[in-house]
Order: structure tokens, then C-alpha cells, then sequence
């Protein structure tokens, strides 16, 4: 169907039509042309269903923003090896990846179990045990191993990052075993998707995964108060700690949901500032609106990446500001170049610019400083897409070498520059040298901050959808967008576990014991008067009274 | 044997040139602490420009080859060629970027999905719904400059703007440069 006459006029007269994509009814998952418009300095998608009318959404909450990240737009390679071979292109009806996906897997999830150990009400990812077609859906080790064969199978690029995620993960006494058929199959960057209760309880297990290979936490924090975040705000403190033991790296997972915990980011950083010697990277998460909600209920629980990116900066005083971020594939003109050197085809970072964005701020004299402020990074990344056009146009190699090595310095402001780091020699190494030594001293004072703003079936763009890195891993051996997997579940994320699971019933006859057996009791929450906890609580402990904003 | 010559190649042989340098200046006399307009348009002709269709998108976006990016430079001079001076220069880049549309009345979603967005010297990207749109907006440029006019000192001048245009090479065009001269005219400084 494509938009009528009349109504486009109508459109252009009132708005301003920025561009045409496709999208979906959020009532029958039909595909429909969409509109990408600006009013009143905000971006806009609308589209119109036969059947149930038009949907208009907030896609971008800031349109100078939008037209700042539009500007570093790269389609990247995709993959040779598509498991749906499909000429016509019908996203997002045949992921798998099909042969039009533009983005190699960035980072594979693995659903070991959706089995939790806790039942918050909004979450959608778990058993819940009474539903009718409940399924306990476990992959086996051999299944995991495939999954794995499968991802490593990409080409040109290999994929090489897989998240172990649930439910509950952790849940799974297995794990270890899992993780070490992960990196039998040569997966280098292993994370753990997990609330962090378990780590809390048993804080040995922070080693035991990291013995067996798990790289870093991926660990859900929505606030730094217990009223914004009831799930693990007892129990994240401690889990901290044990990673901190194990050397096992953090990242803090806040879903930000606008009126719920969007006045609470800076304090998250605030958090993160405080451990920075084991919390490496925060990751923002604008919620994604599941289940059916009425445009007024959306209105009050919307937030985009810009209108975070603004509270960020409100809320850290302006140490972090709007201008010090940046959309994901900006980072594409240092692959181009390094391909360019190299001719070897490298791991790219080509998502749509509308889905994340992020900036890395590094800790001097007790506060952030974001890289922008002393690295012109709009003047680097185009001295290297320029660098790489003279390279594919056959200027010599060890000359366009020698002509970096000298410019690079100067994309650094060594007076703004933190006490102790030479960015400049650091770039080099790494874009020139492809010696990553010192990058670690770097991330051990320096947070990553992250945002990715996952799709749900209002906002859905066929246009950021095709570009995904974010993919799950199934056991039919498929790579599907994350954001087809969890908007459609009736399509993906459902059908996987139903065929590949067991119900609820079967699972506790076979393992002897019941769903609910495994739910957290709280042990750690806050001591009750009468009530004995097996640790001290987090509101008296050291670590969390260094938190400004404690409730 | 027979050689066969793809359409790529053809374009690939043919010149790319500058059309002919317009240059103005917005009076002709002012006041040695007045600020002087100028106004330099040229546009880009032939090679490039005939190559950078629709007919090709799709071959380098295969090839991933899907960033153009073209070097425009301007310089107002005075005085002739060999002892002439600069008095005010520009530089800038503008971007031709391919890329997967989803816009229905674009793409057939089967065969030609592939179009290109123009990026203007900030970086932000401009969508055009006919092709020639795109290359008018990428090939095309209107540059407006003002300076004082006091390294030129009081007197008579004689002004003229130099033009270059540089890009690289792509699977549907050689690496390349063209500079062009415009006329001189007179300003008269007070
Ligand atoms: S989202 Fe990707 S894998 Fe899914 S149908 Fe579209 S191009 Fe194919
Ligand atoms: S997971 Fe969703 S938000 Fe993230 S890159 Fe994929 S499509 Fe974009």
C-alpha cells in the first residue's frame, strides 16, 4: 500500500517530511510504508493500516540531534552466508539473517534458559508457570554448540562476541560447562546477561565464571534507589564485590523508562564513577513499549536516546554533555581505514544510527571527562575516511602510514588531555600498529557509556531493522535480529521455544523439582525488625552509602 | 578476442570537467574597511557526474563501495596567475552515500534498492526523490565569501576565483581532480 496522494501532501504541508521507510501495524504486524517526519523540533514516524488506522510515534526526541547522528550513516557488509536465501525483501518476515541483512553479527545471544529467579510483572523473557503454553526452553550443550559453530561460520567476518542470556542464566548449574563449549568453538568475548542475585548469594561463582572464561557481567541496574530499582538494588552492591574479587568486569544495564527512573541516570553514573575500578561501561536502555498500550500511556512512558543523552547531561552537571556523544557507526571510518591497510575485511559496527549511541568519559581528578573533549573526533574520522580513499586509490601504503602517524597527534588537545594519557600514541598503535596493549590501561580509568534504544512494535523501523548487530542464536541454527525476535514474539522469540522447549510439567518431572523452587526469597533485601539476613544489608553496607542519591 | 566494454567502463573513460566559473562581486568600489561579497558558482560536468546514476549504485554498492566523497576548494586571488596573491580560501567536503532504501516509491524492494542520499559540508544528509536531485545538490556549488579588503590596500584590483575538485576512485570512476579559473574583474577599494 503506499501512503495516499492527498495524505502526503498533507504531511508535507504541516510537517517536515524527512524520508520514507516501512515499518509495521503494532495491531497485525502488517508491513506498511512509513513516514520519518520533524514537528516542533522532534522526529516523528507515522504509518497507516487499512484496518486499524494510522500509528504515529515519537521516534527521535530531538530533531538537531537526529540530523547530527544522520551524518555518520554507513550500510555495512552484511554476510555471505544467509541461512534464508530470499530475493525479495519482506522485513522483517524472514530473518534468519536472509540474504539482505546489512550487519554481520556484533554480538550473538544465547537464551541458555527462561527460567528467573525472580517474576517481575513487565517481563516478558520468563516461564511463568499456569500460562497456558508455558515452555521451559533449554538448549542443550550439543544445540549450544551448533549455535556457536553457526555464528563463527559468518564470513567475511567471523562472529566472535556471544551474550549468555535468559531468564535467569545463571539458574542453569551447568553454566561454566556452557561457557566453556563457547570458547572451545573460538569465541573470544563471552558476557553474562544476569540481575546478579545469584553472584550476590554465592559470591564464588564471579570466579568460577570467570576461570571459565566469561569476560564481563551484563548486569540489570535501573536505579540507585530501591523504589527504581526493586529487582536487584540489595543485591547489585554485593555482586559487585565479588566481581571485584574475581576481576570480573561490569557493565550496569539501566532500562530508562520516562517517569519512572529517567531523573535517576546521573546518579547510575554517579554509581558506576564510584567502582570504576571494576564497572567498565554503563548501558542505557530506553524501554521498548510491549503489549498493548494506549498513545497516552506511550506518551507517559517514552523516552528516546536524545532525550537520555539531555538528562545525562542535567544531571552530571554538564560533565557529560549532549554534544559528547555519538551514534554507533561513526565508528565505521576506522574500520574503513584499517581495511584499507590491512585488506582483510574487519568487524564493523554498522547499525542504523538511530539505535545507540555512545561516548567514553575518563575519570580525572574525581571527575568524567568525555573523550570529545580533547579529541576532535568529527576532524579524526574524517582525516581517516580520506586516509582510506587514498589507499584504495593506490597512494602508497607506508607513506599514507608515515602521514598518520604524524596527523593523528593532532586530533589530540594535549592540554585538555587527562594527566597521564597519550591518546595520540594510543590511536596509532592501535589504528596503525594494531597493538591493542595499552587500550586496556585506558578502559581501566575510563567508562564506556552506551545507549541502544531496542524497537517494540510501535516504533519499529524496517530501516534500523535491516542493519541490526545485535542477534539471537537458535537451535534451527538461525542469527535473528534481536529486535525481530522480542517485537515479534509470536513469529520468533515463541515458536523457538515452544518447538525447542518442553512444558512446564514435563521440565519439573525430569529435574525433580519445581519452577518456583528456585525463586530468590530475598535473603539479601533490607533486615526487617525480628528478621535475620544472611549478609548485612546494602543500606548499611560501605559500598552503597557512597551512593549520593540512596532511598 | 573480443574485448567487451561494461557501461562502467565507459563512464570510466569519458572526462569529467568544470563548467565555467561564475564569479561576483556583490559592488564593485568599496571602503578599505568594508566588508567585500563575493559569489563563486561552478558545477561539475561529464565523467563523473554521468557515472554517479542509478545504473551503478547497485554495482559499487555490491562492492561495497558506497562513500563518494568529493574535495571542493576555492580561492579568491588577485594579480595574475604567477604573482598573484590569495586573499581569502575555502575548503570543504560533501559526500555522496549509498545506501538501502526502504522508500517504497524508490525501490522495487527485488532489484534496485540501492539509492544515494547527499551529505552537505556539516555532514547532514539530504534525501532526494529523482536522481538528478541528488547530483545537482553533489555536483553543484554556489559559495559565498566575504573579507576585508585591507591586504589588498586602496587602489584598483583586479580579482578572479580559482575552483579544484578532487575525488577518489570508485568502481565507476578513476581517482581525479579538475580546477578551473574564472574571469577577473575589477574592485575599486577607497
Ligand atoms: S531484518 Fe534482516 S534478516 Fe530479517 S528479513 Fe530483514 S534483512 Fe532479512
Ligand atoms: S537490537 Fe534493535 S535497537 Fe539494537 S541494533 Fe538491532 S534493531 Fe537496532
Amino acid at each position: 500500500m503506499v501512503l495516499s496522494q492527498e495524505y502526503e501532501e498533507k504531511k508535507t504541508v504541516e510537517y517536515n517530511v524527512i524520508k520514507k521507510t516501512q515499518s509495521i501495524c503494532p495491531e497485525c504486524n502488517r508491513i506498511l510504508p512509513a513516514t520519518i517526519f520533524e514537528r516542533d523540533q522532534k522526529v516523528y514516524m507515522t504509518r497507516t493500516c487499512p484496518d486499524h488506522g494510522e500509528t504515529e510515534e515519537l521516534y527521535y526526541g530531538d530533531y538537531q540531534m537526529y540530523l547530527k547522528f544522520s551524518s555518520y550513516w554507513d550500510d555495512g557488509k552484511g554476510t555471505m552466508a544467509p541461512n534464508v536465501a530470499i530475493d525479495n525483501c519482506q522485513c522483517p518476515a524472514n530473518c534468519g539473517l536472509c540474504s539482505n541483512h546489512l550487519s554481520h553479527t556484533g554480538l550473538a545471544n544465547i537464551i541458555v534458559t527462561n527460567r528467573c529467579d525472580l517474576t517481575c510483572w513487565y517481563c516478558f523473557f520468563y516461564v511463568k508457570k499456569g500460562l497456558e503454553g508455558a515452555y521451559v526452553y533449554e538448549p542443550d550443550h550439543e544445540q549450544i554448540r551448533n549455535m556457536a559453530k553457526a555464528l563463527k561460520a559468518e564470513r567475511p567476518v567471523p562472529g566472535n562476541s556471544i551474550q549468555i542470556t535468559g531468564g535467569e542464566p545463571t539458574l542453569r548449574d551447568d553454566l561454566p560447562e556452557i561457557v566453556r563449549i563457547l570458547k572451545e568453538e573460538g569465541v573470544d568475548h563471552i558476557q553474562l546477561n544476569t540481575n546478579g542475585i545469584n553472584i550476590a548469594l554465592k559470591p564464588e561463582l564471579a570466579k568460577i565464571y570467570r576461570d571459565a572464561g566469561v569476560s564481563n557481567l551484563y548486569m540489570s541496574f535501573d536505579g540507585v534507589t530501591a523504589k527504581t530499582n526493586p529487582k536487584n538494588h540489595w543485591e547489585a552492591p554485593y555482586a559487585i564485590d565479588a566481581c571485584r574479587k574475581a576481576d570480573l568486569g561490569v557493565v550496569l544495564v539501566p532500562t530508562v523508562i520516562k517517569s519512572i527512573n529517567d531523573h535517576e541516570l546521573g546518579g547510575i553514573i554517579d554509581y558506576a564513577k564510584q567502582n570504576i575500578d571494576i564497572v567498565r561501561a554503563v548501558n542505557f536502555q530506553p524501554v521498548s513499549l510491549t503489549g498493548r498500550m494506549s498513545k497516552k500511556e506511550r506518551e507517559k512512558y517514552r523516552i528516546t536516546i536524545p532525550d537520555a543523552i539531555k538528562r545525562i547531561e542535567a544531571q552530571t552537571n554538564g560533565e557529560v554533555t549532549a554534544d559528547d556523544w555519538f551514534p554507533v557507526p561513526s565508528c565505521s571510518p576506522i574500520t574503513h581505514f584499517i581495511e584499507s591497510l590491512t585488506h582483510k575485511k574487519q568487524y564493523e559496527l554498522s547499525i542504523h544510527f538511530a539505535c545507540g549511541a555512545g561516548t567514553y568519559v575518563y575519570m580525572s581528578k574525581g571527575k568524567l571527562v568525555p573523550i570529545s573533549q580533547f579529541v576532535d573526533i568529527k576532524g579524526l574520522v574524517e582525516y581517516l575516511d580520506e586516509k582510506a580513499d587514498d589507499l584504495n586509490s593506490g597512494s602508497n601504503k607506508y607513506m599514507t602510514i608515515a602521514q598518520a602517524a604524524l596527523r593523528i597527534n593532532s586530533f589530540v588537545d594535549k592540554k585538555k588531555q587527562p594527566e597521564g594519557l597519550n591518546l595520540g600514541r594510543l590511536l596509532f598503535n592501535a589504528l596503525v600498529r594494531h597493538d591493542y596493549s595499552s587500550i586496556g590501561q585506558f578502559q581501566m580509568k575510563s567508562l564506556f557509556l552506551g545507549m541502544m534504544h531496542f524497537q517494540d512494535k510501535y516504533n519499529q523501523d524496517e530501516e534500523r531493522l535491516q542493519r541490526c548487530d545485535i542477534h539471537y542464536l537458535t537451535p534451527d541454527l538461525r542469527i535473528i535480529p534481536f529486535c525481530s525476535f522480542n517485537v515479534i514474539p509470536e513469529w520468533y522469540r515463541d515458536r523457538v521455544q515452544k518447538k525447542y522447549g518442553m512444558p512446564v510439567e514435563e521440565w519439573e518431572a525430569k529435574n525433580g523439582e519445581k519452577l518456583e523452587d528456585r525463586l530468590y526469597r530475598g535473603q539479601l533485601r533490607k533486615v526487617r525488625p525480628g528478621m535475620k539476613a544472611e549478609a548485612p544489608t546494602c543500606a548499611t553496607a560501605e559500598i552503597y552509602q557512597k551512593v549520593s542519591n540512596l532511598g | 578476442m573480443a574485448i567487451s566494454i561494461t557501461s562502467v567502463e565507459r563512464e570510466r573513460s569519458r572526462a569529467t570537467l568544470l563548467s565555467p566559473v561564475e564569479f561576483k562581486l556583490q559592488t564593485d568600489e568599496v571602503s578599505l574597511d568594508e566588508a567585500v561579497k563575493v559569489s563563486v558558482r561552478a558545477k561539475l560536468e561529464g565523467g563523473l557526474v554521468d557515472a554517479f546514476r542509478r545504473a551503478t549504485w547497485q554495482e559499487a554498492y555490491a562492492a561495497h563501495d558506497i562513500l563518494l566523497r568529493l574535495q571542493f576548494g576555492m580561492s579568491i586571488r588577485s594579480g595574475g596567475q604567477l604573482f598573484g596573491k590569495t586573499i581569502v580560501s575555502a575548503k570543504w567536503v560533501k559526500k555522496g552515500i549509498l545506501f538501502w532504501t526502504r522508500d517504497a516509491n524508490l525501490t522495487d524492494n527485488v532489484t534496485n534498492m540501492i539509492w544515494a542520499m547527499a551529505a552537505d559540508e556539516n555532514g547532514y544528509n539530504h534525501f532526494f526523490e529523482d536522481e538528478q536531485g541528488v547530483r545537482d545538490f553533489l555536483f553543484t556549488f554556489t559559495r559565498e565569501l566575504s573579507f576585508l579588503p585591507v591586504s589588498l590596500g586602496r587602489g584598483e584590483h583586479r580579482l578572479h576565483a580559482e575552483v579544484f575538485v578532487k575525488w577518489w576512485r570508485h568502481t565507476y570512476i578513476e581517482r581525479g581532480q579538475v580546477a578551473a579559473r574564472s574571469p577577473s574583474i575589477s574592485l575599486k577599494v577607497r
